[in-house]
């Protein structure tokens, strides 16, 4: 009898080491979607899975100053201020792993976590 | 012999996807990231192989760094030096003053901390700045100057009125009394951001960090990036501070000759160096010298810097040109 090239009993075992990697591949890659992070003061007010945003919404957060935050399928931007020079609305829509933006004088500060793309770590200017 | 083989591309597959797990973790090394807010300005730190204590500490240091050297806080060393015109400084203090008066003699009083009067006359340290008469512009004037610093050892002195502000060196300095709490800590990386001034330490996860360099004209988009490590990024510009009157916009980096925000074609001046203060220090000196009298200062201070003007050209000095990247045409230049 002919001794065959690949037994049975290896390809399963094979199979389970290919799946078993994929499985660990999968877990330590993890946090694919695209999160914001809505932060008062350095807490976490709240966290949005931009993901499954369906249709566009606002909230407020009471921070030192009352600001409006603007969610959409496409990102998150601050909406609405009661600070003076509304630098935190100009900064637009943050879409990207890595996007930031703070309304300094109400102490309010939105960033995206996960997600694909945008490799800033850090803004000068 | 063939059951062999099929052994060893069994292990083959195994290891594969072994190392493959381990590159994917060490990628994933869990940075540590905080929001806080000191100096007036937002705060951010991420860092790589540390913990929430390192933050906690880098906190900490930036924090009691605006404490001794804020005129806003009444405890402070320069405080009590603009209420006293005399005091005996702290290190930090004496060190930072020092230089600025070093920095302000090479750029003809053009940076100047005795700014400090008019700045308070403009309102631009207030929510409502306003333009001012135009007497009390000439009068603020006679308060400032840097020849009223004398510095005796560890004793300051003002003359004629002057008061002093750090706030040009500050935020700079901050990034490195943190990315200082990094080395302490011996992580593997840091990145801190204090307003417009931001520290970068080591590397992560082997990589070099991305600054991005905000578009003055556009504060939502990035005028471009820089790889880099191990050194800090100050910007000034004129389109932070700014308010409107009559039509006119007016900006808070004030013209030590006219009293009145200066003019000079720039809209911002990016300084990388490899001292935190320092590159916050020369980005105001830059922006207030203007691009030609800044480059005849680059080499001394082993500085490297993007000017951007207000027509939109973007010109790099050339130790820049491997690690900035833009999608809009720029010019390398040669001090």
């Amino acid at each position: 009898m002919k001794t065959k090239l690949i037994k049975k009993a290896d390809i399963i075992a094979a199979a389970v080491i290919i799946a078993a990697g994929l499985a660990a591949f999968l877990f330590l890659r993890g946090g694919e979607g695209r999160m914001a992070v809505v932060e008062y003061n350095g807490k976490t007010v709240k966290t949005i899975d931009l993901s499954e945003v369906e249709k566009e919404y606002t909230f407020t957060v009471n921070g030192d100053l009352d600001v409006e935050i603007t969610v959409t399928p496409e990102g998150i931007r601050f909406s609405h201020s009661e600070c003076r020079d509304k630098l935190c609305i100009k900064f637009g829509l943050l879409s990207q792993r890595g996007d930031m933006a703070a309304c300094v004088p109400a102490k309010v500060s939105i960033r995206i976590t996960g997600g694909t793309g945008g490799t800033v770590d850090g803004i000068t200017g | 012999m063939k059951r062999t083989v099929s052994i060893y591309a069994t292990l083959l597959i195994l290891f594969s996807f072994y190392a493959y797990a381990c590159s994917a973790s060490r990628r994933s090394d869990s940075p540590k990231s905080q929001t806080s807010y000191a100096m007036g300005s937002l705060v951010t730190q991420t860092v790589y192989g540390g913990d929430g204590q390192t933050l906690e500490n880098a906190m900490k240091a930036i924090v009691a760094l605006d404490d001794e050297i804020s005129y806003r806080n009444d405890m402070s060393v320069i405080a009590e030096l603009n209420e006293n015109a005399n005091a005996r400084l702290s290190a930090k203090a004496l060190e930072l003053i020092t230089q600025s008066q070093k920095l302000s003699r090479e750029t003809d009083g053009k940076y100047d901390i005795t700014v400090l009067s008019l700045v308070l006359l403009w309102g631009f340290d207030t929510d409502s700045p306003s333009l001012p008469d135009d007497n009390d512009i000439r009068s603020a004037l006679l308060k400032t100057g840097y020849e009223k610093i004398t510095i005796n050892d560890d004793i300051v002195t003002l003359a004629g009125g002057a008061a002093v502000d750090l706030s040009a060196a500050g935020k700079g300095e901050a990034c490195e009394v943190a990315v200082n709490e990094y080395k302490k800590a011996g992580i593997t990386g840091g990145i801190v951001t204090v307003g417009g001034s931001v520290g970068v330490y080591g590397t992560k996860n082997g990589e070099k960090f991305t600054v991005g360099v905000r578009d003055p004209f556009d504060a939502s988009s990035l005028l471009g990036t820089l790889l880099l490590t191990d050194i800090y990024i100050s910007t000034s510009g004129s389109y932070e501070k700014k308010f409107s009157s009559g039509g006119t916009e007016y900006h808070h980096l004030l013209d030590t000759d006219t009293g009145y925000p200066v003019e000079n074609g720039l809209i911002s001046v990016t300084v990388i160096c490899n001292d935190g203060g320092l590159s916050d220090m020369l980005a105001s000196a830059f922006f207030c010298v203007g691009k030609e009298k800044a480059l005849t200062l680059i080499g001394e201070y082993s500085a490297e810097a993007i000017f951007v003007t207000t027509d939109k050209h973007i010109y790099i000095t050339g130790g820049l040109a491997d690690c900035f990247d833009s999608s809009y045409g720029f010019t390398v230049i040669s001090p």
